[in-house]
C-alpha cells in the first residue's frame, strides 16, 4: 500500500480523470520570474548578503518576503524545492508527488496509529498542493492563545485587518456554483436531511474552473497559492529567490543569527555549489517539522524546553461511499462544503474526490474484490472528517535519519474519529449511498443506516485505524512567557537575536480549521511588527 | 520606606526553581529607570549570611564618559524585615564591586539571558586582584513595565566557564545621593 498517495485523501485535492497530460507532449517552456535563480544556473559557490534571509517559500516564507520587500528591505528567499510554474501542472500524480512533495508525500508519524502526513517541497510550498481552504483562525482560538500565552495584539479584533489584507491578496471567495462537484452536493444534501449546519467553503481562488487538481498543482492558476501571489509579488519588488537550495544551518556569533549556509541540490540529489548568505535577520519558515530541525542543527536551544514540542496535526479519517447512480465526483471542485454541526466537539467533515489510483490504496479490499469495487469508481464519494487534537506530539532529531514526528492519538480522539466517520456515513446514507467502506481495518463495510448504529457502539482499536493529515502545526510555540514559549508574540526566537520563525510551527495549539490563512494572517502581523521595529535591528 | 515590601519578602521566600521561572518570564529593565537610584539588595541563598553579604545596596550612576555603571555598598546584616542601614558614614559610604551596566550583547560570551541587563564586574574598573571581577549579574524586571522590583542572577566568569552562583533581589531604595566618580572605561 502506497502511504504517500493515501496521504492526499483529505485536505488536499486530487486530479480529475479528464485532466491527464497529453502523452508525448513537449514540456511547456517555463515562464521566467525576475529574481529567480535555479540550481542549473549556478556553477560556482555563491556568497551574498542582504537584510533578511528567509528559509522556505510557503505560506509563511513567501508572505514574510512580500511584506518585508514592500517595506524596502533587501530580502533573499531560499527554497529547497524546485520552481514549477502553473503551466507545468498536470494530473500526473506520480510526477507531482515526486516533484512537489517532501519525500514524495510518504511521511508518517511514529505512534499508534501511525498518521500519514504530507508537506509541499517546491516554490510556494504546501500552498501549491493544498486544497485551497481559507479560514480565519476561529475567534475562540485567538482568545485562548492571547489568554494562555500572554500574546499581544492577537485578539480577533486585532487580527481582523490582517486577515482582510490576506484575503484580498489571495482572493478568498466562495466557489462559483457551477464548478461545485456532485459529490459535494450529495454531502450537502445528506447533512441537510439531519438539519446539520453546513457551510460553503471559502477558498483562495479566482473563478476556479473546478479541474479538481489542487493537490497536484493548479493547472489554471485559479488557486491563488503563494506561487502566483506573494512569491511573484516579492520578486517583482526586488526580492531574490534561490530554488533547489537546501539550508544546512543558520550561522551565528554567540546568540546572534548572522545568516545561513547551504547548498544547491542537483536533479539527481547530488550536492551542488555552496550557498552562503550573510544577513541582519534570519527567518525560518520551513514548516513545523523542518523549522525545529534547522534550529537544532544550528545549535539553537530554547530554555523553555518547548522547541519541537506541542506538535498538533488535526488527524483525518476518510470513508468511501458507493451510490447506485453515477456521481462523477472528479467533475467539479472538491470540498465545496464543510459540515460544521459538530465543530464544538472538534469534528468537521467534507467530501473530497480523489483519483482511482489513490482510492485503491486507501481501502481495505484486495484482489478481484478490489477490481470489482473499482468498476464503480464513478459512483463513489470520498468523504473525510477532521479532528481537533486533544493531545500533542513532538519532533525529535534522529541521528542519520533527520527529524521524526512522534504522536500518540488519545482515546478521546479515537472515539471522535469513529464518531466523525459514523456521522459522515449517516449523511452519505441519507444522500442515497448504498455502501460505505470504512478506514478501519477488519471492520466490515456498512450496508445501511442500521449498520452505522453498530459502528457507534463498536470498540475499534486505534492500531486498526487509518489516519492521515496535511495540517502540521506547533513545535515553536509563541508565548511571551519564556517558560512556555519558543518565540515571542511576534515570532522572534526567545533565546537568540535576529532570528524569527514564520510558519505554522508558531501556533500554540490546533486551529481546528484549515491552517493556511492563519499562517498568512499571523505572518502579516509579525512582518508589520518587524517593519515597525526595524531600527532595533538595523535594517 | 527603607524596609522590604511584601512582594520583596514573598520573593525572598521562593525556591530557586520558582525564581528561575520568574526570571525567565521577566522583562528587560530600563537603564534610564534605574539610573540615579540605590536598590536594597538581598542575596537569596542562606549561605550568603555566613559570608556577611546577604543584604547589600546596589546603586546605578553614569560615568563621566556617559556610560552606566553601578556599585555595591555594604550594609548592616540584620533580619530581612529590618532596615537597610549603610555601614559607616551615610554621607561618605563605602563602595566596592563596581560594574558596567548594559543590555546583553548576543555575540558576547556573557549572553545567557538576552532579555536582561548585564552587570559586568569585569568591566567595572575594579582593582586587578579584586575577586568581584569574576561576577556577571543578569537583571530583569519582576513586574512588567516597572523598575521598582528587580530579580538578579549571578554567574561567575571562570575562564571559559560560567557557573551560576545565586539569585538576588533588588528593590528601589532611595536616590543615589553620593555618586562615585568613574573616569576610566
Amino acid at each position: 500500500m502506497n502511504a504517500a498517495k493515501r496521504s492526499l485523501m483529505m485536505g488536499a485535492a486530487p486530479a480529475s480523470a479528464s485532466d491527464a497530460a497529453i502523452p508525448g507532449a513537449a514540456p511547456p517552456k517555463k515562464k521566467r520570474l525576475p529574481g529567480l535563480t535555479e540550481q542549473g544556473e549556478v556553477t560556482r559557490d555563491l556568497y551574498i548578503s542582504c537584510d533578511v534571509v528567509i528559509v522556505g517559500s510557503g505560506a509563511g516564507g513567501a508572505t514574510m518576503a512580500a511584506e518585508l520587500t514592500d517595506a524596502g528591505m533587501d530580502v533573499v528567499v531560499l527554497e529547497e524545492g524546485s520552481y514549477h510554474p502553473t503551466e507545468s501542472f498536470t494530473a500526473d500524480s506520480g510526477r507531482a508527488l515526486r516533484e512537489l512533495y517532501r519525500d514524495a508525500g510518504a511521511q508518517t508519524t511514529i505512534g499508534s496509529p501511525p498518521i500519514i502526513f504530507s508537506e509541499g517541497r517546491c516554490v510556494g510550498g504546501s500552498t501549491v498542493i493544498n486544497g485551497g481552504m481559507s479560514w480565519r483562525t476561529p475567534a475562540h482560538i485567538l482568545d485562548r492563545w492571547a489568554r494562555e500565552e500572554s500574546l499581544q495584539k492577537i485578539t480577533p479584533k486585532d487580527m481582523e485587518r490582517h486577515f482582510e489584507k490576506v484575503e484580498k491578496r489571495i482572493s478568498v471567495a466562495y466557489q462559483d456554483p457551477e464548478t461545485i462537484g456532485r459529490d459535494a452536493r450529495l454531502l450537502e444534501a445528506g447533512a441537510a436531511a439531519f438539519g446539520w449546519k453546513t457551510i460553503p467553503n471559502l477558498r483562495n481562488q479566482l473563478h476556479c474552473a473546478g479541474t479538481n487538481n489542487c493537490a497536484f498543482g493548479c493547472p489554471t492558476g485559479a488557486k491563488r497559492s503563494m506561487l502566483v501571489t506573494n512569491v511573484p509579488r516579492a520578486l517583482h519588488r526586488g526580492a531574490r529567490l534561490f530554488a533547489d537550495c537546501r539550508v544546512d544551518k543558520i550561522t551565528r556569533v554567540g546568540k546572534r543569527a548572522t545568516g545561513v549556509e547551504g547548498w544547491f541540490v542537483r536533479p539527481d540529489g547530488r550536492r551542488g555549489p555552496k550557498m552562503v548568505v550573510r544577513s541582519t535577520l534570519v527567518v525560518a519558515a520551513c514548516g513545523s517539522v523542518q523549522t525545529p530541525a534547522l534550529l537544532w542543527r544550528s545549535g539553537f536551544q530554547s530554555p523553555s524546553g518547548q522547541l519541537g514540542r506541542n506538535l498538533t496535526l488535526h488527524p483525518n479519517a476518510k470513508l468511501v461511499a458507493v451510490f447506485d447512480e453515477d456521481v462523477l465526483g472528479w467533475q467539479g471542485v472538491h470540498q465545496a462544503f464543510q459540515v460544521r454541526e459538530f465543530m464544538d466537539d472538534g469534528i468537521l467533515f467534507t467530501a473530497v474526490n480523489i483519483p482511482p489510483s489513490l482510492v485503491t490504496m486507501g481501502i481495505p479490499h484486495h484482489g478481484s474484490e478490489l477490481g470489482e469495487l473499482m468498476k464503480d469508481y464513478n459512483r463513489m464519494v470520498v468523504a473525510g472528517c477532521l479532528i481537533e487534537d486533544s493531545t500533542s506530539g513532538h519532533i525529535k532529531m534522529v541521528p542519520g535519519v533527520g527529524p521524526l514526528a512522534f504522536y500518540e492519538v488519545t482515546q478521546k480522539d479515537v472515539e471522535r474519529a469513529v464518531r466523525g466517520v459514523a456521522l459522515t456515513a449517516e449523511a452519505m446514507f441519507a444522500a442515497g449511498a448504498k455502501r460505505i467502506i470504512l478506514p478501519f481495518e477488519g471492520v466490515p463495510d456498512l450496508m445501511g443506516p442500521d449498520d452505522v448504529k453498530q459502528l457507534f457502539r463498536r470498540d475499534i482499536p486505534r492500531s486498526k485505524m487509518e489516519l492521515l493529515t496535511v495540517h502540521i502545526m506547533g513545535t515553536c510555540r509563541m508565548s511571551d512567557d519564556r517558560n512556555r514559549g519558543v518565540t515571542s508574540s511576534y515570532g522572534e526566537f526567545h533565546d537568540a537575536a535576529g532570528l524569527f520563525v514564520a510558519d505554522a510551527s508558531l501556533f500554540p495549539g490546533p486551529v481546528g480549521v484549515n491552517p493556511m490563512e492563519s499562517i498568512l494572517g499571523l505572518v502579516t502581523r509579525n512582518a508589520e511588527w518587524m517593519i515597525e521595529n526595524r531600527r532595533r535591528y538595523n535594517v | 520606606m527603607s524596609t522590604a515590601s511584601h512582594e520583596y519578602k514573598s520573593l525572598a521566600g521562593r525556591s530557586k526553581e520558582e525564581l528561575e521561572r520568574i526570571f525567565r518570564a521577566g522583562e528587560t529593565p530600563s537603564v534610564e529607570g534605574i539610573l540615579g537610584f540605590e536598590y536594597r539588595g538581598y542575596n537569596h541563598p542562606r549561605m550568603m549570611s555566613l559570608l556577611g553579604i546577604r543584604k547589600f545596596i546596589k546603586g546605578f550612576f553614569k560615568s563621566e564618559l556617559g556610560e552606566t555603571f553601578g556599585c555595591n555598598t555594604p550594609v548592616v546584616q540584620n533580619e530581612l524585615d529590618g532596615e537597610w542601614v549603610c555601614k559607616g558614614d551615610d554621607a561618605r559610604p563605602k563602595r566596592f564591586g563596581f560594574f558596567r551596566v548594559a543590555p546583553v550583547d548576543p555575540e558576547s560570551k556573557d549572553n545567557e539571558y538576552l532579555h536582561s541587563l548585564l552587570l559586568d564586574y569585569g568591566r567595572g574598573g575594579n582593582p586587578i586582584y579584586d575577586p568581584s571581577k569574576v561576577i556577571r549579574d543578569y537583571l530583569v524586571r519582576v513586574e512588567p513595565g516597572s523598575d521598582d522590583l528587580l530579580l538578579g542572577k549571578a554567574y561567575l566568569a571562570l575562564g571559559p566557564m560560567r557557573p551560576a552562583s545565586n539569585f538576588f533581589l533588588l528593590e528601589r531604595h532611595r536616590p543615589m545621593y553620593v555618586e562615585p566618580k568613574i573616569t576610566h572605561r
